[in-house]
């Protein structure tokens, strides 16, 4: 019956229609498109509500039909019994009604599970469907896997080497092209780029959120996929773009990574992060809850928080996604010198959108379509005279020429 | 209602007494319902149509029995086949426009309600959408709509049936013998307290899938939302089993609400078996004295058997009448959600040059 099928597609639609829209509220008020919105859901929902009426149609038929057919049956009973007990001779005997009301009242037990019946057929063919989708994620191929030789490895340096790594989402778009470079253990190294250029999916092979299509990834030596995937990412320290935190206390969020640390390693990690003292101001400190029944926390409290709990597991190699476009100027200038502390002695990738951020760095990689442009000091980069003086020129002279001349000038 | 971030900002609102009478919340669906009012009256007609020419079977019966088969009086079938048939085609005919109209009225109430609860959203303060919530704020269309949908389509026309059965068999059983009748319903208020008795504790039992159930979507909500978090510190098994310590208080919850659910079962047969015994008793010795017919005794059974499920089908119907109410109740807050900016009037408003 591809009808109900067609209904529970549609449903679903309308279902995702509503999740979107409400997920992006915010991206709906700022270009206007409130009505657009309200317009297209009711065309999906008349869809919706035209397939429905059409099945219940459908329904409408055949589900009071089993019962009918049945009472009709014993109607029949009756009149075969009535003729029977008529024919001159006959066996039966008025004694013998006894067996026919028996009989009709057996055939009039059976209108529930006829009534049943039809009634679950609609609930299978809606099951069934609902199964078709519930495998096609779990029969979903797993992207990442341990090899059978991997092992828990102690990353103890922290080199990280890329060779030739080709990487994309589909099959001959490659999004990362031939990207090879070397970072030394506890360099910290900025990577610059444009939208598109590659550079969150570059870090995001670090800890194999994907796997390489070519190429290789090697940290002290040893290619990544030879780790055990638990034990390569619990010795990376992550920090998304979008901050989340878990529902839940300060404390735990913080131990994330590391359910098992000590309130010192917690406590540690925070004041790295600069965000102990704001933590020691709430009522209850670390056993604050967050999230939707616990305190609201701007966007870089969350920031310095999620950077907290990168540390914790105090991890040899960082790896942070735009993490400092939240804050403010004084609230970077604090955690610039958190990691400045963090990174003296861990291999620190940081995709970088702010001059503050890229001056500290030992290197800096600029991407450009998925290939390595430029890479090198400030300095080196400068000399070179290319794509990223013209970028430092423009963006960062004139708009971060306070922050410039705190640091004395570049 | 609640505070003032609006009713849909707590986490406890699934425990949260409803404040608004359910006869404001039934009004305000009437209005609804308006639109298709043509609709709602055919449908409604038909349900009690049909749940009536459904109790004429029995009696139907008792007249083949009585009139034609004991007598053998069979020239009596060449008028009994054509209105037994009618009575069943009938029954048929009101039974397809009673589901039909009544889906026609309740997809499109639903569909009006989610297009105004939609039309609501996108210019209710943003701060309703601020994180975490969008779990319980998606919860209102979807998941709300759909269990008032199911409400309209399949509860309400049982509670019409119900009613209807019941009210129908009683006629015409004290039609058919005052005293017979009087015996047969001395189970009656027994079967009141014993279903009602367990209600409450199917009620509570009931109450707690739903929350369990709300906090396994809560769960499975950050869950996905999480996911890169999850990834990035190798915490998926310390996720899965936080997830299934949550899916198992649900399982155990449901678990036990059938389990009551169904505890009602013996119970009700039990009792609808002494009222028959008590009917057959009696009615035996009726029979022999003549004081009534086979016929009508059977019949008899039958009604009795027609008014003691739709019963018990009625005070179980209860929790699902509950659930929609309060589905009803979330619903309307949303649309009766208070807007905080609102654009100024034409007239007013300043052209920026």
């Amino acid at each position: 019956m591809p009808l109900f099928r067609n209904m529970q597609l549609i449903m679903g639609r309308l279902t995702s229609y509503i999740q979107q829209n409400i997920i992006a509220m915010k991206t709906v008020r700022i270009f206007r498109r409130e009505k657009d919105v309200v317009d297209g859901f009711k065309e999906v929902e008349d869809i919706y509500v035209n397939t429905a009426i059409t099945a219940g149609k459908i329904q409408s038929v055949y589900m009071p039909l089993g019962p009918a057919i049945l009472t009709l049956g014993i109607a029949l009973v009756y009149v075969y019994a009535g003729y029977t007990l008529g024919i001159p001779g006959s066996a039966l005997a008025v004694a013998q009604v006894g067996e026919i009301i028996l009989f009709a009242r057996y055939m009039m037990r059976l209108t529930f599970p006829i009534r049943d019946v039809s009634q679950t057929l609609g609930t299978w063919i809606a099951a069934y469907a609902g199964l078709e989708r519930v495998l096609e994620i779990t029969d979903a191929p797993r992207s990442v896997e341990d090899l059978p030789s991997a092992k828990d490895t102690k990353i103890e340096k922290g080199k990280l080497e890329l060779k030739n790594v080709t990487f994309g989402y589909v099959k001959n778009r490659p999004v990362l092209n031939n990207v090879t470079f070397t970072v030394q253990p506890g360099e910290k190294i900025a990577i610059l780029g444009a939208t598109g250029s590659g550079k969150s999916s570059l870090i995001y092979l670090i800890p194999r959120f994907y796997d390489v299509q070519a190429g290789s990834i090697r940290i002290d030596g040893i290619d990544i996929r030879e780790f055990k995937l638990a034990s390569l990412r619990q010795q990376i320290g992550v920090v998304l773009q979008d901050v989340f935190l878990f529902s839940g206390t300060i404390k735990e969020n913080i131990a994330f990574g590391k359910p098992d640390a000590s309130m010192d390693e917690i406590v540690q990690a925070a004041k790295s992060a600069r965000i102990h003292a704001f933590i020691e101001s709430l009522p209850c400190g670390y056993d604050t809850p967050v999230g939707e029944r616990g305190v609201t926390l701007s966007g870089g409290q969350k920031q310095r928080i999620t950077i907290a709990r990168a540390l914790v597991g105090n991890p040899r190699i960082l790896i942070m996604d735009d993490s400092l476009s939240f804050v403010d100027a004084k609230t970077e200038q604090e955690i610039q010198s958190a990691i400045e502390e963090a990174a003296k002695t861990r291999t620190t990738l940081i995709i970088a959108q702010r001059f503050s951020t890229i001056k500290t760095a030992k290197k800096i990689l600029v991407l450009e379509n998925g290939s390595v442009a430029e890479f090198g000091t400030h300095d080196e980069l400068i000399a070179k005279n290319g794509v990223y003086k013209k970028v430092y020129e423009t963006q960062f002279v004139q708009k971060a020429s306070p922050i410039l001349g705190e640091a004395g000038g570049a | 209602m609640s505070g003032s971030y609006g009713t849909f900002s707590t986490k406890q609102e699934e425990r949260r007494r409803r404040t608004v009478p359910d006869r404001v919340l039934i009004r305000r669906v009437y209005d609804y319902a308006q639109a298709h009012r043509r609709n709602l009256i055919i449908g409604v007609s038909a349900t009690i149509a049909g749940a009536l020419t459904g109790l004429a079977s029995p009696y139907m019966h008792a007249i083949a029995i009585d009139q034609i088969i004991t007598p053998k009086n069979l020239s009596g079938f060449i008028w009994w086949i054509p209105l037994f048939v009618a009575v069943i085609l009938g029954n048929y005919v009101f039974q397809y426009i009673q589901t039909y109209q009544m889906r026609v009225v309740g997809e499109n109430v639903v569909a009006k309600m989610r297009d105004d609860m939609m039309e609501k959203l996108q210019v209710i303060s943003l701060r309703y959408f601020s994180e975490g919530e969008a779990g319980r704020i998606i919860s209102r269309p979807t998941n709300d709509a759909n269990t008032v949908r199911i409400f309209l389509r399949m509860g309400l026309t049982s509670i019409l049936v119900d009613i209807s059965s019941i009210l129908g068999a009683f006629t015409i059983m004290f039609y058919l013998d005052l005293r017979l009748s009087l015996l047969a319903i001395t189970v009656l208020p027994v079967a009141i307290v014993l279903v009602w008795f367990l209600g409450k504790y199917s009620r509570a039992a009931y109450r707690r899938t739903l929350i369990t159930t709300s906090g396994l979507t809560a769960r499975m909500q950050e869950d996905l939302a999480g996911i890169k978090v999850t990834q990035a510190y190798a915490q998926e098994k310390e996720t899965e089993k936080k997830f299934l310590k949550s899916q198992n208080e649900n399982v155990k919850a449901t678990i036990r609400a059938i389990l009551i659910g169904s505890s009602y079962t013996p119970f009700v047969i039990g009792l609808r078996l002494t009222g028959t015994m008590i009917i057959l008793f009696y009615g035996v010795n009726a029979l022999l004295t003549g004081t009534i017919t086979l016929g009508i005794l059977v019949a008899f059974t039958e009604y009795q058997f027609a008014y003691f499920m739709p019963l018990v089908d009625l005070v179980t119907m209860y929790d699902q009448y509950q659930s929609a109410m309060s589905a009803i109740e979330r619903m309307f807050d949303v649309i009766d959600t208070k807007v905080e900016i609102l654009d100024a009037p034409p007239e007013r408003s300043v052209a920026l040059q």
